[in-house]
């Protein structure tokens, strides 16, 4: 039983994908962290770098792949951190950062990135909401994976996700 | 008995064999990083000033105040001695044997190992622990990049420079402090130390620092990246990366030491 990812890539929507069991649902984080360049995450799995402040881990990706300076990185994600009001935090750590704000700044860091999608691990309706709403204040294209338990499925009813079984 | 003892003796080989193996590895890997210029990637080159900054800038106040209480300890035993046997003609030769060859780059790495070392000990084991290393490998950072050559290169860097420091601070300031009690002014001392230097005290000096340094980065790095997933694998790896540092100071400094006998 696994979900079959490249089916979804071309998908221009939001998933929700409903594992059975909790290994399930950890092999599609692996399955998902091997398209590298195409998702990206806001999830505690995929955590900030604690010895960076926020910014340096929201361009920290684009900095190497690119080979591009921060000052140049950060010029590129400015619009979106103004339009978010993340201003005070990107020279904190993530010890120092709110959840909603650690969640902002986690999509942030995909929008750097230029991933088409973003994926997240179970996330709590709060931070779901929080970066539904970045999504339309930044006017980003990103779509949404959700993975969660199928039990689970009644707390995500409220957003326009589409349900995705595993196959096989 | 026997087959017991065999058996743990066979354990131990194997296991200080697997670590050095891995070590072997991770040399091999950042030397290939290195050949393909990843130190001039913003990212890297960030982490690496960083690095050297942690490394060398912040060590120099406690490299300094060591180098002046042993630099003093050791001039003025030395001038003491010799002193007293009237050897004047050897005192440049012997203060400098001894500082160049043995002092600083000893009392240099271990400043590194307890400084430095203990840092990228825990620093890495706590990436991994913390699940840091999946974050950089999602985001295409190459690890040996990232973490392991810019903490290589600080260290190779930071070595022979710390050594060196030390050595003019220790022989210049060991003798400002205690010196005038002797029977010998400080142009003559001076004169001494000139007289006496060579190209080959210098190249010993720097080799001898580098490959110490290179062994304790590499036994640290290794220790780090073994952690498996608990907090209290940390402690233990810090008390073997401890102990397979001295292991390997020992070892360097026989080598060193056969290798100055025999050229």
């Amino acid at each position: 039983m696994s979900f079959d990812l490249t089916a979804c890539l071309g998908r221009d929507e939001d998933l929700l994908f409903l594992a059975d069991s909790t290994v399930e649902q950890a092999k599609l984080l692996h399955m998902t962290a091997l398209l590298q360049n195409q998702v990206g995450f806001v999830s505690e799995s995929v955590p900030f770098l604690s010895n960076l402040s926020a910014i340096e881990n929201i361009t920290l990706g684009t900095m190497y792949t690119q080979n591009i300076s921060l000052q140049k990185a950060e010029k590129r994600i400015k619009p979106a951190i103004a339009t978010l009001g993340l201003d005070g935090f990107m020279h904190m750590r993530k010890e120092s950062i709110p959840q909603r704000e650690l969640a902002m700044a986690m999509f942030l860091r995909c929008l750097a990135s230029d991933n088409r999608y973003v994926f997240l691990e179970s996330p709590s309706v709060l931070v779901l909401s929080t970066v539904f709403d970045c999504r339309s204040r930044v006017d980003s294209r990103v779509h949404f994976w959700v993975s969660c338990l199928m039990p689970d499925r009644e707390y995500y009813r409220d957003f326009d996700l589409k349900p995705m079984l595993p196959q096989g | 008995m026997h087959a017991a003892l065999i058996g743990r003796i066979g354990r131990f080989t194997l296991d200080r064999g697997h670590t050095y193996i891995h070590m072997a590895s991770i040399l091999g890997q950042v030397a290939g990083a290195f050949l393909r210029l990843s130190f001039l990637n913003h990212v890297v080159r960030r982490v690496l000033v960083k690095q050297i900054y942690f490394t060398s800038v912040e060590a120099v106040p406690v490299i300094f105040g060591s180098a002046l209480i042993l630099g003093s300890i050791m001039v003025n035993a030395l001038l003491a001695l010799l002193t007293s046997l009237g050897a004047y003609d050897q005192i440049g030769e012997y203060l400098l044997k001894v500082m160049f060859y043995e002092l600083a780059p000893i009392t240099c790495t271990i400043v590194l190992l307890l400084r430095s070392g203990t840092a990228i000990i825990s620093e890495v084991a706590l990436m991994k622990i913390n699940r840091e290393m999946d974050t950089l490998n999602i985001l295409g950072v190459d690890l040996m990049e990232y973490i392991f050559l810019p903490r290589i290169l600080a260290f190779i860097i930071s070595g022979p420079a710390l050594a060196f420091c030390f050595s003019i601070v220790g022989l210049i300031g060991g003798f400002l402090t205690l010196g005038f009690f002797h029977d010998i002014t400080f142009d003559n001392y001076v004169d001494q130390l000139f007289l006496a230097v060579q190209e080959r005290d210098f190249f010993i000096l720097l080799l001898k620092s580098f490959f110490l340094s290179l062994a304790v980065v590499l036994v640290c790095l290794q220790k780090g990246i073994t952690v498996r997933s608990s907090f209290t694998e940390v402690p233990i790896k810090l008390i073997q990366g401890m102990m397979h540092t001295m292991f390997m100071i020992i070892f360097i400094e026989v080598f060193f030491g056969i290798a100055s006998r025999l050229l």
